[in-house]
């Protein structure tokens, strides 16, 4: 069977899928191709922003407004093939009344608080409370309602927080927390599964390929080997790459092959999602943040109030990408660090007296240093090394993170496209 | 204070996975790949047992992964491994069917753990019959156990015919020979319900696989001796990486699982040498030899694989096997051709290529060649290969062809029933069929020489006169109805003798008596009120799932052993908080067509979850559907799971769980 397309689309996350999906329905022939045995084997999609490290040049009022349910829902709905429904937080009903989907992606409305200790004489920390007073105040600015909490008042509000212990202590009289509504955090592994059904059921089992190995841009196409067999495939308008962290070493490769100048993320940033037992019931409301730390009551769908999963998000040391550092990879999951930041967090803060850990999931992801996270692997009519290319290839960045970041960059990307063709 | 974590970096880290323990870790198979790695230039770390319990592996994203270790003092080892083998233990738990999760069901670990233990009311237990779902090696050994030791009357072994081909390993058909000897019974079916009559005895209702019709059986306990799925005993996942499970298929000493043992080493070898040649850049003058070896150890594997191809099943005439058949028996270069006429000689009769050789390792007189040739010049009938062979294979024979009596030695196992000489016993065949009857002429025990580093249970030879026509069919005694009886009776009276050596405990209130010093696990099982989730009863504590609060405290039930006066309080069980559409709710509220019996997700669910998201990974089937991330950590969901995704065409049979960690992880400050 002849795999010529329009265009050809290489990833292994939800991106792909959604620029897939997108064309399809345009119109476009598509052939989907992903170097791992399944998708999603990366889990490189995260269900809420971590929105860290907490500073005014990574963390800027528009980061915090595109955090919003309302931004969820215009970028995830467009490209779901299904509803999206939403949960506000308030009553635990949907907010639309007619009809509800348990088994649909959710977004859910929860509020952000960041909390700190006030006293302590260590400048990152002054640092770090100073960007929070910052951020509330340009909140505050934009009418969004912000909040400022004391002591055993922020305490509670975050989700874990034990007052049934006899450890309440002076320490919990000296936090100081912001409170934010209106953020919202979504069903990363139910809206990523749907796409992906859809995906596979309107192109068909030839052309979304797994486990493709040996991919080669060529002048004509695309050229890879499936289950053993070498394919090649002619590209009539041209490759879309996703980058995620699993490419690095083949988009390297084929940028140095087609000599062209890659836009590199500034920096590969570990993250550790642990999942700890509660012995008490959740605050499904509110996304705490403490530290390092951002944590939440697990969920899929809408709560219940017999949720004792805490998701406990930490994030790691930014990390140089390359190929010579391949090796470095995810040495500093599960440290010394974290396990005492983890104790630290359920004893000290949460006052717990011992914590269980149900599970641990890695991943990392890229961050990048500005808005620009497209650039082209191969140009109309450039001769590369192997030949003249007679399509366009864009790498595109930013495939890895908040899934409605990804979900709108996927789109974006093929609105590109568009462009191209009337270029 | 804090958690201390101390790091360290090795070539190759093989790590005990969940339910793999003492005192079988570290077994053959761990030692034999860490020692030809050891010896290739690798540094190895083995991490198990229950001095170093081993939390989870992190696999890396580029090679390698992280090994994460908790000692006694609460410590954690992070161990950066190059490559990481899991021993793991193999699957034993069946398809999910109406009331398999219940008091009624035990893996075949736990239950032969409790039938190792004599001083417990083991006679109660298993009686009026157990049946055993599974005609593996070990399910058929473990039947044959329990009817030889007189604890129970009877045993059937269920399973269906095509499950049975997979389990034509070097050995069965000697095993099989094993259990019918013995009067056992191996009914082809499924089980399709299991149900309480009464605090001891539950109804197993079973599908004739060639009837259709329904088979009812009273039964004391059902033993899920699986796998029930053919399944490579060497996994790599992801594929390329240097990640590897090996299954543990060997026991604590080589004679009670010999081709167990044999399997596992062969694999340990085979493994051993890849890792060897994957990770040391220098073999040098090591290379030829690692091939050899690596070679080798594929040609043995073949060979058991070869054996399921080239079955020996004799073909019966009535209660006698067809003359070709019998005549290719005597043909065996085990059994004698002429001695047996002038004196007691052994006869082995595994007709079979099997890999055991321990009647060639403890033949004092070297009389058994190592692939079961006999010289009879040099037999001198001591016995001592009689008592030896872990599948009493070997009798001793001498034939009169004057006279109309001969004589027939057979291993016998001291049980409850008493014997005694001069009484006679009634003959059976290989099937398990009356042939006729013998006298006891003799009773001898045999003593092992000293050089042999092979144990030997307590075993004594019985010696009877029998017919000479049934001399070449008999091969063993059937055990008088009375008898059984008097010995089921006699256990009675033991136990109200050891009611005195019981404590008193209190269980969720009530006063109860118990053996002291028992886990606390073991001791519900004896008072009849042991729960579903202690069923694995992993002995480590690794499943995490046997809690009971004992004096205020949580722990492990199959860590605590019982001591006068403790106060125990159980968990009750969940109630139910949904049914599920095409389910059937059974007797103890539990659905029959839940495989994740911690979050209640039944197989339509993940049916229909595979058919909507079209997922070909068993991770997007796990994402999805969340099975296995409940409280067990998949020990008790994930093989039913793997059955039904093979059964579903996902090609399951490499994936390995790496999620981390493997069980509950418990941490506080130190």
């Amino acid at each position: 069977m002849s795999l010529d397309s329009d265009i050809g689309l290489v990833g292994t996350g939800v991106a792909p899928l959604v620029a897939a999906r997108h064309l399809v329905t345009q119109g476009y022939s598509v052939l989907l191709l992903n170097p791992d045995t399944d998708f999603f084997l990366e889990d490189s999609e995260l269900s809420l922003d971590p929105l860290w490290p907490m500073d005014k040049n990574t963390v800027s009022l528009d980061r915090l407004l595109s955090c919003s349910a309302e931004r969820a829902v215009d970028e995830l709905r467009p490209s779901f093939p299904g509803m999206v429904e939403v949960w506000s937080g308030s009553s635990g009903i949907a907010e639309s009344a007619d009809y509800h989907d348990p088994d649909a992606p959710h977004v859910r409305q929860r509020s952000r608080l960041w909390i700190a200790p006030r006293e302590n004489n260590q400048s990152t920390n002054k640092e770090y409370w100073a960007s929070i007073e910052e951020m509330y105040v340009e909140v505050f600015d934009r009418g969004l309602n912000p909040k400022t909490l004391e002591g055993l008042l922020a305490a509670r509000r975050f989700p874990g927080f034990s007052l049934q212990s006899d450890r309440i202590s002076q320490k919990t009289e000296n936090l100081r927390g912001v409170q934010i509504p209106k953020f919202s955090d979504v069903d990363v592994t139910r809206y990523r599964n749907g796409i992906l059904g859809f995906v596979r059921e309107r192109l068909g089992p030839d052309r979304v390929v797994c486990g493709a190995t040996q991919i080669e841009i060529i002048p004509e196409g695309i050229r890879f080997h499936a289950r053993g067999v070498p394919r090649t495939a002619r590209l009539k308008e041209g490759a879309l790459i996703f980058w995620t962290p699993r490419l690095t070493n083949w988009i390297l490769a084929e940028s140095k092959r087609w000599e062209a100048k890659p836009v590199m993320p500034r920096g590969l940033r570990f993250f550790e999602q642990w999942s700890i037992m509660s012995r008490e019931p959740l605050d499904c409301t509110v996304i705490g943040t403490y530290g390092d730390l951002t944590a939440w009551a697990e969920v899929e769908g809408t709560p219940s109030s017999e949720q004792t999963r805490l998701a406990v998000l930490r994030a790691g040391e930014l990390r140089a990408v390359g190929v010579e550092n391949v090796l470095e990879l995810g040495l500093d999951w599960a440290s010394a660090d974290s396990f005492n930041v983890l104790a630290g967090f359920c004893n000290d803060f949460l006052n717990w007296e011992r914590f269980s850990i149900r599970a641990m999931r890695p991943k990392a992801i890229f961050e990048w240093k500005n808005n620009n996270l497209s650039w082209s692997l191969g140009q109309l009519g450039q001769h590369g090394r192997f030949g003249k290319i007679s399509h366009k290839v864009k790498v595109i960045g930013g495939c890895d993170g908040p899934l409605v970041n990804v979900v709108g960059r996927a789109r974006a990307a093929c609105e590109d496209i568009e462009k191209w063709r009337s270029a | 204070m804090g958690i201390y974590v101390r790091e360290g970096k090795l070539d190759l880290a093989i790590v005990a996975g969940p339910r793999v323990n003492d005192p079988i870790w570290p077994s053959v198979g761990a030692r034999t790949l860490a020692s030809i790695c050891t010896k290739a230039g690798l540094d190895v770390g083995m991490f198990g047992g229950s001095q170093l319990i081993v939390r989870g592996v992190i696999a890396l994203p580029a090679t390698g992964a992280l090994v994460l270790v908790e000692d006694p003092q609460r410590r954690i080892h992070r161990i950066y491994a190059r490559s990481v083998v899991r021993i793991c233990m193999p699957s034993f738990l069946p398809n999910p069917f109406a009331g398999w999760y219940s008091e009624g069901l035990l893996p075949i670990p736990t239950a032969e753990n409790f039938a190792k233990d004599r001083e417990s009311m083991a006679s109660f237990f298993w009686n009026p019959a157990t049946a055993i779902l599974g005609t593996g090696n070990r399910g058929l050994r473990f039947g044959s156990f329990l009817l030889e030791s007189g604890l129970v009357s009877a045993v059937y072994c269920i399973e269906t015919y095509a499950q049975w081909g997979a389990k034509r390993f070097a050995g069965w058909e000697v095993e099989r020979r094993r259990f019918e000897t013995a009067e056992g019974k191996i009914i082809e079916g499924t089980p399709s319900s299991l149900t309480q009559k009464s605090p001891v005895v539950w109804e197993l209702k079973v599908i004739d696989a060639i009837t259709s019709s329904e088979i009812t059986f009273e039964v004391g306990k059902v033993v899920s001796a699986g796998p029930f799925l053919e399944i490579t005993g060497v996994r790599a996942y992801p594929p390329g990486s240097l990640l590897f499970e090996l299954e543990q298929t060997a026991k604590q000493r080589r004679e009670d699982d010999v081709e167990g043992w044999v399997l596992e080493e062969e694999r340990g070898r085979m493994l051993g040498s890849k890792i060897s040649r994957l990770l040391v850049e220098e073999l040098g003058i090591q290379r030829d030899e690692i091939e050899r070896l690596n070679r080798r150890a594929r040609s043995r594997l073949k060979r058991h694989v070869r054996h399921l191809e080239n079955p020996f099943t004799p073909v019966y005439q009535g209660k006698w096997i067809a003359s070709e058949d019998m005549k290719h028996m005597r043909l065996f270069t085990g059994v004698p051709k002429n001695a047996q006429k002038h004196r007691m000689i052994a006869s082995i009769e595994c007709f079979e290529d099997i890999p055991c050789s321990i009647c060639h390792e403890v033949c004092p007189e070297s009389a058994i060649g190592y692939r079961v040739a006999l010289n009879e010049s040099k037999c001198t009938g001591c016995g001592v290969c009689v008592v030896s062979c872990p599948s009493s294979a070997i009798v001793m024979l001498k034939e009169s062809d004057d006279r109309s009596m001969s004589s027939l030695a057979l291993p016998y196992v001291d049980g409850p029933q008493p014997f005694a000489i001069g009484d006679s016993r009634i003959m059976l065949n290989r099937r398990g069929e009356t042939l006729g009857s013998g006298r006891i002429n003799a009773v001898k025990a045999v003593k092992i020489d000293d050089s042999s580093d092979i144990e030997v249970m307590e075993k004594k030879i019985i010696y009877l006169d029998i017919p000479t026509h049934i001399l070449w069919e008999a091969r063993g005694i059937k055990k008088h109805r009375q008898l059984v009886e008097q010995a089921y009776l006699s256990t009675v009276s033991d136990f109200s003798q050891a009611v005195e050596r019981k404590v008193e405990v209190t269980i969720n209130g009530e006063k109860r008596l118990v053996r002291e010093r028992i886990p606390v696990s073991t001791a519900l099982y004896e008072v009849g009120q042991s729960r579903k989730t202690d069923m694995l009863g992993c002995g480590d504590g690794s499943c995490g799932l046997c809690e009971v609060h004992v004096d205020g405290i949580k722990t492990n039930a199959c860590q605590t052993n019982i001591r006068r006066g403790m106060n125990m309080k159980l968990s009750l069980p969940r109630q139910i908080s949904r049914t599920h559409a095409g389910g059937h709710m059974n007797v103890h509220g539990g659905n029959d067509d839940v495989i994740c019996q911690c979050l209640e997700i039944s197989r339509q669910e993940v049916l229909s979850k595979l058919k909507q998201g079209k997922l070909q990974s068993v991770e997007g089937v796990i994402s999805l559907t969340h099975i296995g991330e409940g409280k067990c950590h998949g020990q008790i969901c994930m093989d039913a799971l793997r059955r039904l995704l093979v059964d579903q065409g996902i090609d399951a049979t490499q994936w390995i769980d790496w999620r981390f960690p493997w069980s509950d992880w418990r941490l506080s400050r130190s």
